[in-house]
């Protein structure tokens, strides 16, 4: 599904030049659960964010169904991330002005979904975590724990493929945690999701199949390739 | 849910933000409009000012000399009654009315007495329509004012019918001839019926006898030729560039305009017109940078937000959209603000300020839409690139 070929990004902050990713080499297939785990600024997010198409690496290919992701122009590759990808966020990005099925109605309003059936698919994503009592309110009124089902519920209203997860559950309590990580590993088992999850936490990170752990760019431990 | 939801739930949300760029494009309408309001209405009471003191340009024979506005034509030189013929083809724009005169003192009831020959305004009509050309276009229709035919010719100078057998006389003659409407009046050898007595206008109109022009062609054996031509020109068009056009038409002809009125007419018209171009300029300056700021603030602030729209799946022309539809829904909140604030005003200042009564002009809704959403439109339109091409990855991490 996904195939990265000596990917390096760098990039300068502050006048001194920050090396994410350094000749990155990687394969992952549908279907498979990966937790990137490693230090903080050792290019996992930005790992995330290159896989999703939503930042170009400085060199090297980046491949999703055997189409080279970067060869396309962002607004192709907009389309291609709406129609196969769904993020998590560790802080949720929910949008504050909206509603919670209006924030789940999003990603379906954004990628020109037909309007009928926009309110009746989100009702459905926003049941299946439960939160079908409060479709009404604003993120402001919902709990840390409501906040993350409704952002799992907008990732999910579009049936991507693949599931980018970045520290999901960095700002929930244990128990709160704990129950999105079982919703993550259902999508995986169940619906045979690909779910890349970056994490700090090696509790979480032990739940994937695969582990992925980077350190200053470079992908040192990999559970299916020997480094 | 579509694109407008998204636009007006965060418009309402975060609405303080917006108060000033708003209060702006409403205010700089407001403007706009009161000054165009008061600007038309004013224009109209000049032009019934002017339509009230009869015609406003007098065409007559070379080297006349215009004394008495009134006695013009008693001078007795005349010239060819086709200019009127001239006049009517060229179809030149601005002109309301026309009325040739000719004017020959003779003998009535054993006293000596003007009779002035007019055309009625029917025959003029006929020769528009004869030519094919329509020369008249009355800004203020006439007829609307309720005016009898009498008080037509004593207060405009023209008449709309008149029969060849028929004469109206002027106030003065009527008590000297002691003659009242539907009497029978000897001029020469032939009679004519007092279609009506004029009301007293306290001019030497008060003394003529009014007959039709080719009675009065025939009576004095003068043959086809008029005293004078009275032409009542409009407004804006008199300032431009109808008087340059009489004269290339009738290069025969002395062409003798109120210059008074004409000019505090340009002056009123000249100011107004400033007026509303400084408006819309501060407008285009205020209204313009309070967007074009407010936007690019905006747009920083909903960096995280534009973020997430890209990582779910939002292309570059949504987002661009977003932030037109945010501006195109200001300004035509702005500008229907603008309208009613300027035609409040413009009511109640119009009285004031330039002494002519102010209605609601429906029409300039249109204007202040359509200047404030362009403009809003145009100060968005920066702001609204720089979001869509936002780097999504420093978006996301910035928060």
């Amino acid at each position: 599904m996904f195939e990265c070929k000596n990917v390096s990004m760098h990039y300068r902050v502050r006048g001194s030049m920050v090396e994410a990713l350094d000749g990155v080499y990687l394969k992952i297939e549908q279907g498979e659960s990966v937790s990137v785990i490693g230090p903080s600024g050792s290019g996992k997010s930005t790992l995330l964010l290159i896989l999703g198409g939503m930042l170009s690496p400085t060199a090297g290919e980046v491949y999703f169904e055997q189409e080279n992701l970067y060869r396309y122009k962002p607004d192709k590759r907009a389309q291609i991330r709406g129609a196969n990808m769904g993020f998590v966020f560790q802080t949720f990005n929910l949008i504050p002005y909206l509603s919670a099925l209006e924030n789940v109605m999003l990603p379906l309003s954004l990628n020109e979904y037909a309007q009928k059936n926009q309110r009746e698919q989100a009702v459905r994503v926003l049941e299946r975590v439960e939160l079908g009592h409060r479709l009404e309110h604003k993120p402001n009124e919902l709990s840390i724990g409501q906040q993350q089902r409704v952002a799992l519920a907008r990732m999910l209203v579009t049936n991507p493929r693949v599931i980018l997860a970045d520290e999901p559950t960095g700002s929930l309590d244990p128990e709160t945690g704990k129950n999105i990580l079982d919703f993550l590993d259902e999508l995986n088992r169940e619906e045979g999701k690909t779910v890349i999850m970056v994490t700090h936490d090696p509790a979480a990170a032990e739940r994937a199949e695969r582990r992925l752990r980077i350190v200053s760019g470079q992908i040192v431990e990999d559970d299916l390739v020997v480094v | 849910m579509n694109l407008l939801t998204i636009v007006w739930r965060e418009l309402w949300e975060r609405k303080n933000q917006l108060a000033t760029s708003f209060l702006a494009v409403s205010l700089g309408a407001a403007a706009i409009v009161a000054v165009y309001n008061i600007a038309y209405y004013t224009e109209l009471k000049v032009n019934k000012d002017m339509k009230s003191l009869g015609a406003n340009v007098l065409i007559l024979p070379k080297n006349s000399t215009v004394s008495d506005y009134y006695a013009v034509d008693i001078q007795g030189a005349t010239m060819a009654d086709s200019i009127v013929d001239v006049i009517t083809a060229a179809g030149l724009k601005g002109l309301d009315n026309m009325s040739p005169k000719l004017t020959w003192k003779t003998d009535v009831g054993g006293m000596s007495m003007p009779i002035t020959g007019i055309l009625p305004k029917n025959e003029i009509e006929a020769k528009e329509i004869w030519t094919g050309v329509k020369a008249f276009n009355p800004l203020i229709k006439i007829d609307e004012m309720n005016l009898t035919e009498a008080e037509t010719l004593a207060r405009r100078r023209y008449v709309h019918e008149l029969g060849r057998d028929q004469v109206f006389l002027g106030a003065d003659a009527a008590k000297k001839l002691d003659k009242s409407k539907g009497d029978t009046v000897t001029i020469g050898n032939r009679a004519f019926t007092v279609v009506s007595i004029l009301p007293s206008t306290g001019t030497v109109d008060d003394g003529r006898i009014f007959a039709h022009l080719d009675t009065v062609q025939e009576l004095s054996g003068k043959g086809r030729v008029v005293s004078v031509l009275e032409l009542m020109a409009c407004c804006s068009d008199l300032q431009q560039d109808l008087l340059p056009k009489l004269a290339r038409l009738l290069p025969d002809q002395e062409i003798v305009t109120i210059n008074q009125v004409i000019e505090t007419q340009v002056k009123a018209g000249k100011l107004m017109h400033n007026l509303s171009i400084l408006f819309l300029a501060l407008m285009v300056l205020v209204g313009g940078a309070s967007i074009a700021t407010y936007m690019y603030a905006n747009v920083r602030d909903r960096r995280r937000e534009i973020g997430t729209m890209m990582a779910l799946g939002a292309q570059s022309s949504v987002l661009q959209q977003i932030f037109l539809l945010k501006a195109g829904v200001l300004g035509a909140a702005g500008g229907v603000l603008g309208y009613l604030i300027g035609t409040v005003l413009a009511v109640f200042l119009g009285p004031v300020l330039a002494e002519v009564p102010v209605m609601p002009r429906p029409e300039l809704l249109l204007l202040a839409l359509g200047v404030c959403i362009v403009l809003s439109l145009l100060s968005s339109y920066l702001p609204a690139r720089r979001a869509a091409g936002l780097d999504p990855f420093m978006t996301l991490r910035e928060g």
